[in-house]
């Protein structure tokens, strides 16, 4: 293999990894502490590519911006569908599952959300300016800066989420509830409020994932269910719960994606990605890095 | 006596025809004695069923779609409508979603005939749709008028007619200009989506390239649907150090294979697949790379008939869609059919269409297709080679017709 053309595939799958990365960490934060499977989250990767494309282009706001403005917004958003729509057809008593409901109502919003979108954006395509211009040359390959930030930035908010996961109270109470929701409700932990938190993240991780590739691809109101699929796989590969499963799982899926398109091509690499799912599913349920 | 009595019968007689004469003339209308009931025209709805992708993947092209057709039924009615015999039709759109999917269209197919009651129905440009809705119509007796831009035609289609030529043509023209204007070119290679379209599309560049050229296709790349990272592939392309890069795929999409490409240093010309809005590709592009692109052209100024309805869609929607152009022959032909047949009969606007003289909103037009699909169901008109550069795309070439025609075996 030409040397540039691997530097070229390997920029590219780290990238994409990445992105993936933060989008799965939105998905498993909701699922984690709310046990709702947001079929919907593709579609808010989408809303936040279309928020940072208005506030640009309406508000005009400089890019870096309006992108993270983007994840504001759309996280306030999630928080307000929470506690609007999930919350009353939540189970009263603690610890009890009822997923039908939850499921219902975000199958509902994948339909809902793009053609709100589609009623006031309409169905054009649209791009974003360049977040930064040039290129530098890695191994023989042209990588544009554009891409090399995307992967810092995307990095910089997968390690402020560890820390805060980490080292805030509200954090810590995530995991406290993920683990064991009576236990951490018997510590004082109020779950409804991170309930409404993990959403507001969950959102706002999508929405910054969806806005961050906004200026190196397009932005239309379809480009969300790809995303959901890739989320669904990364996080039954890296293990539901687990942010370091998260992000080996973001990154496998995205070497799969890039080297699988350059030496399968077509659909092949979307049909191993999810060879490799049914084979994790058998040999380890938990995911590679998940809990028990 | 005698001479009274004939005298009397001759008076009688002339009293009795100048009685008749009378009563007679004042059954016709005069010209100052104002309109009476026999010389008010009578006017009339022309019902005609319209598909489009309201919903689903194909909803950017789908919602210009329907809202083109929509913007020329109101011109055409806010005009007086149009006339076939002694009656004056207004166009009333029954527009069904077909959401991109066979069966959603089979479904709304099935409401517009059994539900509806119509006699003409316009499917949109999907192939798969049209697959499965030929057989309902055809059965039925039902006209069909299909943007599809696959050649295939389902079996006995006898009712479908396809209004706008599909890709063989399309790419024949581009094709044919760029090989004239471009001489040295040795190697191509292409990309487009793995999905039928996608594979058709490169199938048809193939054998364009195979059977009039002299270039050689060095690799073909079929991107996952709905991915947006080209590199990959255009890294595997380019490493052929090609002469000429063939891409298919939406406006969108386009465009942004045309700026990962450039980015990737390549600077040669591009052919595209299909027409787009030139304002879609310099957002995504940029003014600086949007050059040597060269694409079928719906030019929007090619008569006052498509101005009229490119203008007043943009003053109604707030910017041009390349559909607009594009679609603006269908109604227009059904019109001209009905016309000869001086009915709205379906049967006798079959009859015509298989046998009249038709002009396109862009000259003339033709029905060819034997070669290509089997059957002279396809509207051939006068094809335009656009180029993008300087930010703007322009036409560079026209290629006529029955020149069209010939190249592809129909004349």
């Amino acid at each position: 293999m030409d040397q540039a053309y691997f530097v070229q595939l390997l920029i590219n799958a780290v990238m994409l990894g990445l992105i993936y990365t933060l989008t799965a960490l939105g998905f498993t934060l909701i699922f984690g502490i709310s046990r709702v499977v947001n079929f919907a989250h593709g579609e808010i990767y989408m809303v936040g590519a279309f928020v940072a494309y208005s506030l640009v282009s309406y508000g005009h706001l400089p890019v870096v911006l309006a992108l993270l403005l983007a994840a504001v917004v759309v996280g306030v958003l999630g928080v307000v569908l929470e506690f609007l729509i999930f919350r009353p057809i939540r189970p009263k008593q603690v610890g009890t599952i009822d997923e039908l409901p939850n499921v219902i109502v975000s199958v509902a919003l994948i339909y809902i959300i793009p053609t709100a979108v589609v009623l006031i954006a309409g169905t054009r395509e649209r791009t974003l300016p360049h977040l930064i211009t040039g290129s530098v040359t890695l191994g023989g390959a042209i990588i544009s800066n554009e891409r090399l930030l995307i992967m810092a930035v995307a990095l910089a908010i997968f390690v402020g989420l560890l820390l805060f996961i980490w080292r805030h109270r509200d954090g810590r109470a995530m995991v406290a509830i993920s683990q064991d929701t009576e236990a951490a409700l018997l510590q004082g932990v109020s779950h409804q409020r991170i309930i409404s938190l993990s959403f507001g993240l969950g959102f706002g991780l999508a929405a910054i994932a969806g806005a961050l590739l906004a200026p190196i691809y397009f932005i239309d109101v379809n480009m969300g269910p790809p995303v959901l699929l890739k989320t669904v796989i990364v996080v039954i590969l890296g293990g539901i719960g687990s942010i370091p499963g998260t992000l080996l799982g973001g990154l496998l899926v995205g070497f799969i994606d890039v080297f699988g398109q350059a030496y399968l091509g077509g659909s092949l690499p979307t049909l191993v990605a999810f060879a490799l799912v049914i084979l994790i599913m058998l040999i380890r349920p938990r995911g590679l890095l998940g809990h028990d | 006596m005698k001479r009274a009595f004939f005298v009397a019968i001759s008076v009688m007689v002339l009293i009795g025809l100048l009685l008749a004469s009378v009563s007679c003339g004042s059954s016709e209308p005069t010209a100052t004695a104002g309109p009476t009931a026999t010389s008010v025209q009578k006017t009339d709805t022309f019902r005609i069923g319209l598909l489009a992708c309201l919903s689903g993947a194909a909803v950017g092209w789908g919602i210009p779609w329907a809202q083109s057709f929509e913007v020329q039924r109101d011109l055409i009615n806010d005009a007086g409508g149009f006339t076939v015999g002694d009656t004056t039709y207004t166009i009333e759109l029954l527009i069904e979603d077909d959401a991109y999917s066979a069966e959603i269209g089979v479904a709304a197919v099935n409401k517009l005939i059994f539900q509806d009651k119509v006699d003409y129905i316009i499917i949109g440009f999907a192939g798969s749709v049209l697959h499965a809705v030929a057989p309902i119509l055809n059965k039925n007796e039902i006209l069909g008028f299909t943007g599809s831009s696959a050649a295939s035609m389902p079996e006995d289609s006898t009712w479908i007619y396809k209004t706008s030529e599909h890709n063989d043509y399309r790419y024949v023209a581009v094709g044919g200009y760029i090989n004239d204007n471009y001489p040295d070119i040795k190697t191509a290679v292409a990309m487009d989506y793995d999905i039928d379209a996608g594979h058709y599309a490169i199938k048809v560049f193939t054998d364009f390239v195979n059977e009039n050229t002299d270039w050689e296709i060095a690799e073909t790349a079929y991107c996952s649907e709905g991915t947006k990272e080209y590199y990959t592939y255009l890294n595997k392309l380019l490493q052929h150090d090609p002469d000429l890069l063939f891409l298919g795929g939406t406006p969108g999409a386009f465009s942004l294979a045309v700026k990962q490409v450039r980015e990737l240093g390549y600077t040669g010309p591009i052919f595209g697949a299909n027409g787009l809005d030139t304002s879609i590709l310099i957002d995504i592009v940029g003014v600086e790379d949007a050059y040597e692109i060269y694409v079928p052209y719906y030019d929007p100024n090619v008569s006052p008939e498509v101005k009229e309805l490119c203008d007043e869609y943009i003053a109604r929607y707030g910017e041009y869609s390349v559909l607009t152009p594009f679609m603006s022959d269908y109604i227009p032909v059904i019109i001209q059919a009905a016309q000869q047949a001086g009915t709205l009969e379906k049967h006798a606007v079959k009859n015509a269409l298989d046998t009249g003289t038709f002009t396109s909103t862009m000259g003339e037009g033709m029905w060819v297709g034997q070669n290509t699909i089997g059957i002279n169901h396809v509207f051939l008109r006068d094809h335009i080679i656009g180029c993008f550069q300087d930010g703007d795309q322009v036409a560079v070439g026209t290629v006529a017709m029955k020149d069209l025609a010939r190249m592809l075996g129909e004349l």
